[in-house]
């Protein structure tokens, strides 16, 4: 038992003085046996299921028979997934309510990890990894790949002794006070007061060096230790012919740790904030990054509802809130090389532009909504909502370390692109419309008509979007035993101009500054065929169908069909990014004039279909039957193009025997194809053995995904010679992979026999199986292990002696696969049941 | 900001203190069922348990009974007031006074109009004909609150929301099945201000209202992430982790072609065939308060 106080408070309630006329409740007990075939996280990834003694259920109530009332709940009580309730008032007149619920999120059992976590800092007590060679950039060639080689050797024997297992789980527990109160009869209060503490970690991250393939990556457990503290005061008022609500919401939340601060795997922390490495690479020994910021986050709306003649009605709805984020900021870095452009460190608080966060983010939302039935029948809703979210955070110009790491250790100078102004994104939609519904006599039939009007105007994004919805839905019950729905939507939504270019405006850097042909802010930040699928055109097709039969009264099916298809085809066309290149760079007139493919790049389709059938039957008070299946089918189709940025500027300057080609070249697209199936099917049923002494119920329940890709293009093809396969060892080499899995059963049953008028035995029995695949967390032809699991790299070959290539960035010390490991599960339990 | 939330404070406590005149909102049950025309108020519930003596004692359990029990009794007694003037029926009962579930609301409305349900009459389920029965059984306690006609939450808006189960049955998923999470967490299924009944102004202040570790603001925002979760995630599950809506690198590489490593699920720069893809470098996606933290690496 985890929690005997709270427990033993809700058990000395039941009896509780004065309230002694009227006493009823049940309480659950009882104790159970888990047997596993593995350890795995998912089985209790919410939950908190064991062998041992529980407090399955609990509930008391009584009361004085004037109104007043006292009662408590708990479900798994002294559980790690216990919620307990306890509630006292008087009916309708005022109440008062505690509740504590506690969530559990178990991710891993199997995460094993050299660090070790003290409060945000992440240390390793055996030391750095003793890699013999210390190049960030060792060279890719006969004697570059054998030197990352031998890094890795020596990382994986380090793990070997150095790994030690740590609990990847977080819980959330949270305690609510509420209190209402009647005042007069029109007038209701309520105030409610909440506190939940989030505790434990999740998979985190920390890269160190410059950038890729300059990157020292590690996965490991990053420290939660949140408080969520929220009070809200609601008021509710209604007239005769009127309602309103007035609500006031005040949410801060705190992290008790600010910042992470990770050592560097391959440096010794004794050589200071950083270690020199081959290439004038000043390595930093420790990585920075704060965690989740304290903020406060505040709401007021107010709503009136108002009966109006001719049976209509009008409701409005205000409300306004405030974001606001003001932490101290941390250095761009923890490494000292000094930066000899101003002589100061990259690690002093002076450098940055401004000491504190001072974001803000303001949203402000105003609802109307009119609905009439000027004649029996008709309905007519017209409505209007404005959502906008303003946000008030100072633009500043940094210039910002990548990874901890200059790109010079000598100079201390970083990239010319790192000179970045941070954008106050924001955006206002607007949506209007008609709907209309039409009861007909035939078949008691209702049509209903509708159109929306959606406008989005966003600041600093591609594209502002406007979107026209029509709507047609038919509901109709031609028999007794038959009834059915249908309803088709069509959205036809349009960038207003989609600018290619937006983000330009979040470079700061003079056009001198540019040093080579990468240029971002004056040539491209994104290939310019490419539409982002959340600010393009969009047309969409939704239909839905659903139809019931009851041939007799203990029989009912319905069948549910619902098709999507969104289609982001933004009539791309071959365009000229370079054309108005003003940046500080000679540009040949062939690059200038140079022409993209024209093929939409980005999520280009998205089509779904789901078919359920639902079946219950009862053919009489003893036996309850049930069962459902259903398939989800989900399809998507996206276009990459990959080329080479260095040469965004020169695009005819790339060697046209290089695979990683320009940003002209066709043969560099690939495509996926993805199919996201589900099946879910679930039989339950009950029957009364003996009516009213033995019952019997059970249910089944099976869930399965597969996710399959469907790879084509670059990757698989050569983008020189497309009719060449490439290698699973090129380092551009992919292909279709297999599918990813995951199929759950889960089968209950449970037989309770009452023994007496209040008291129920019962024997329950669970069993579950889960299953799951996935390439991406285990060896494949593109990613081996090191040694073990918890050391990957990539299998490509990049050197002329065939060993794996000598690029750090594809290189991951992690906490294990991520898989939660096959199990099976048996859980037999026996409780007992008293009521009284 | 302390002046700001003192003076809603005090206009949130002017508007509570004021108080008005009791007045309920009036039930034409004629135009509801014509036969109603000429029925009285019987005003006697005995009268009525007399013949649905089964009803009696579970009722007595319910939150309407207390209620009226214990708060003010309704001027029209106790089951009339939500079955209308029942001297009719009484003298002949033949089921005419019987209403249609659509009509039912009515006398549902006379008291629970305001509050959660001031959307009602403009809600989604309303005009796709669902009805106050549809969801609640009054005369007795099928669940725990709210007077549902299923035991939990969840199974009853399965019930015509089978899409959802599906979704709620795969790998990644939030805790709605193990229940820990409810369906009215974030739907208010009596409608609302918000597209799909949310409860809250937003997908994303929904999200925040247990995500407050990515409420933010932020330095450096991910644009699509501070418009719409949706555009990465689907709240009720996904084969994917994280409810991600496609899987690590590709959700990504959906909108992002910067060029070089970014531009492939493969390419040896980079561990994007590990752990969570960009993500084990880009860890900051939700957004940065790092100075670094351009490009969300920090």
């Amino acid at each position: 038992m985890k929690k005997p106080i709270i427990t033993a408070a809700m058990l000395l309630l039941a009896p509780a003085a004065g309230f002694s006329q009227d006493v009823t409740g049940h309480v659950t007990v009882g104790g159970q046996m888990e047997d596993t075939d593995t350890n795995s996280s998912k089985f209790n990834e919410y939950r908190d299921i064991d062998s041992g003694f529980y407090l399955y259920d609990l509930g008391v109530k009584t009361e004085t028979g004037t109104g007043y009332f006292l009662g408590a709940k708990g479900k798994n009580v002294g559980r790690d997934d216990q919620n307990l309730l306890l509630q006292g008032g008087r009916y309708g007149k005022w109440g008062v309510s505690l509740e504590w619920d506690e969530i559990i999120h178990n991710l891993s059992n199997k995460a094993q990890t050299p660090y070790v976590t003290q409060g945000g800092n992440l240390t390793l007590p055996g030391g750095a990894v003793p890699v013999p060679n210390k190049n960030l950039a060792p060279a890719t060639n006969t004697t570059g790949g054998p030197q990352q080689v031998a890094n890795d050797n020596a990382t994986a024997a380090y793990l070997a002794t150095n790994l030690r297992p740590i609990q990847i789980s977080n819980d959330r527990k949270k305690g609510t006070a509420g209190f209402s109160l009647i005042p007069a009869e029109n007038l209701k209060l309520r105030v409610t007061l909440s506190n939940e503490d989030r505790e434990g970690n999740k998979v985190g991250y920390g890269q160190i060096g410059d950038r890729p393939p300059r990157s020292l990556s590690v996965q490991f457990a990053e420290p939660i230790d949140y408080r969520t503290q929220e009070a809200k005061l609601e008021a509710d008022y209604t007239g005769k012919n009127f309602q309103t609500s007035f609500s006031y919401l005040v949410s801060k939340f705190d992290n008790n740790v600010d910042t992470l601060t990770w050592q560097n795997l391959y440096t010794d922390p004794a050589a200071g904030t950083f270690e020199a490495w081959a290439g004038a690479k000043n390595v930093a020994t420790f990585g920075r990054r704060p965690l989740p910021q304290d903020n406060l986050y505040q709401n007021v709306a107010f709503s009136l509802g108002v009966d109006l003649p001719m049976n209509s009605r009008a409701t409005a709805t205000a409300s306004y809130g405030l974001a606001e984020q003001d932490e101290n900021l941390i250095p761009y870095t923890t490494n000292g090389t000094v930066d000899t452009a101003d002589g100061a460190a990259w690690n002093s608080l002076s450098k940055l532009p401004r000491a504190t966060a001072d974001a803000e983010v303001e949203t402000k939302m105003f609802n109307l909504d009119y609905s009439i039935n000027p004649i029996q029948r008709l309905n007519l809703r017209a409505f209007y909502r404005f959502y906008d979210l303003a946000n008030n955070t100072p633009v500043s110009d940094w210039r910002y370390v990548t990874g901890d790491t200059p790109v010079n250790g000598t100079t201390g100078a970083v990239d010319y692109v790192n000179k970045r102004r941070n954008l106050a994104y924001e955006y206002d939609k607007q949506n209007f419309g008609l709907d209309t519904t039409y009861s007909l006599k035939l078949w008691a039939s209702t049509i209903g008509l509708g159109y929306e009007r959606e406008n989005i105007d966003r600041e600093y994004r591609e594209a502002g979007t406007d979107e026209n919805i029509y709507r047609v839905s038919l509901r109709s019950r031609p028999a007794n035993w038959l009834s059915f729905r249908t309803k088709y939507q069509y959205g036809d939504r349009k960038a207003d101009h989609y600018d290619a270019e937006a983000a330009h405006e979040t470079y700061w850097y003079a056009p001198a500054d540019a040093n080579n042909n990468i240029d971002s802010q004056f040539t491209f930040e994104n290939h310019a065929d490419t539409r982002r699928f959340d600010v393009t055109d969009r047309e969409r097709n939704q239909l839905d169908l659903q139809a019931t039969v009851t041939p007799t009264e203990k029989v009912d099916v319905s069948a549910s069909y619902r098709y999507r298809k969104d289609d982001y085809n933004s009539g791309v066309q071959p365009s000229q990014p370079l054309l108005h290149y003003a940046g500080g760079r000679t540009i040949a007139p062939a690059d200038q004039n140079a022409f993209t493919p024209g093929d939409q790049v980005g999520l280009l389709k998205d089509e779904r279909h789901f078919y359920g059938v639902d079946v219950s039957y009862t053919p009489s008070d003893r036996v309850r039957f049930g069962a459902f299946a259903s398939r989800e089918e989900a399809k998507t189709f996206q276009r990459g193009f990959e080329f080479d940025e260095n040469f965004k500027l020169n695009p005819s300057a790339a060697l046209t025997t290089s695979e990683l080609g320009p940003w002209t070249r066709e043969a560099m697209q690939w495509t996926a194809d993805i199919k996201d199936t589900t099946y879910t099917v679930g039989v339950d049923a009950g029957v009364a053995i003996v009516p009213n002494k033995l019952n019997f119920s059970t249910n089944y329940a099976f869930s399965m995904g597969k996710m399959e890709i469907g790879y084509g293009g670059f990757g698989t093809q050569s983008s020189v010679t497309p009719a060449t396969t490439l290698a699973d060892t090129n380092q551009f080499g992919f292909r279709t992979p297999p599918p990813v899995r995951n199929q759950r059963h889960t089968i209950n049953a449970t037989l309770a026999y009452d023994i007496a008028k209040n008291l129920t035995a019962a024997l329950s029995y669970m069993w579950e199986y889960y299953k799951t695949e996935d390439w991406q967390q285990t060896d494949n032809p593109w990613r081996e292990s090191v040694g073990s699991e918890f050391l990957t790299r990539d299998t490509s070959a990049t050197n002329t002696s065939g060993a794996v290539g000598s690029q750090w960035g594809n290189r991951l010390v992690n906490l294990g696969s991520y898989l939660a490991p096959r199990y099976e599960e048996h859980v037999v339990s026996v409780a007992m049941t008293y009521k009284f | 900001m302390k002046k700001f939330s003192g003076k809603i404070l005090w206009l949130a406590i002017a508007i509570a203190l004021t108080a008005g005149v009791a007045v309920a909102k009036d039930v034409d049950w004629t135009a509801l069922n014509p036969a109603f025309q000429g029925a009285t108020y019987v005003k006697d519930a005995t009268v009525c348990f007399g013949c649905h003596a089964e009803y009696e004692k579970p009722y007595s359990q319910t939150a309407h009974a207390k209620a009226f029990k214990f708060g003010k009794t309704p001027v029209n007694g106790d089951c009339e007031s939500c079955h209308g003037p029942r001297s009719k029926h009484v003298e002949n009962p033949n089921g005419e006074l019987a209403l249609a579930p659509a009509k039912q609301m009515a006398a549902c409305m006379q008291c629970h109009e305001g509050n959660k349900r001031m959307s009602w009459e403009s809600s989604l389920h309303k005009s796709a004909g669902v009805a106050c029965t549809s969801c609640h059984t009054v005369m007795l306690n099928k669940s725990e609150k709210a007077l549902l006609s299923s035991a939990r939450e969840d199974d009853l808006c399965y019930k015509c929301h089978t899409n959802v189960r599906s979704s709620m049955n795969k790998s990644s998923h939030h805790p709605v099945r193990e229940g820990k999470v409810s369906c009215s967490d974030c739907h208010n299924p009596h409608g609302s201000a918000t597209p799909a009944m949310l409860k809250f102004n937003s997908v994303n202040e929904t999200c925040h209202s247990c995500h407050q570790e990515k409420r933010g603001p932020f330095i450096w925002q991910h644009p699509p992430v501070m418009e719409n979760c949706q555009t990465c995630h689907e709240p009720h599950g996904s084969n994917n982790r994280k409810l991600q809506n496609a899987k690590e690198a590709f959700l990504c590489l959906s909108c992002h072609t910067y060029g070089g490593h970014v531009n492939l699920p493969r390419y040896n720069r980079v561990n994007t065939l590990s752990g969570e893809g960009c993500v084990n470098c880009h860890m900051a996606i939700h957004g940065s308060n790092s100075p670094s933290g351009a490009k969300l690496i920090r």
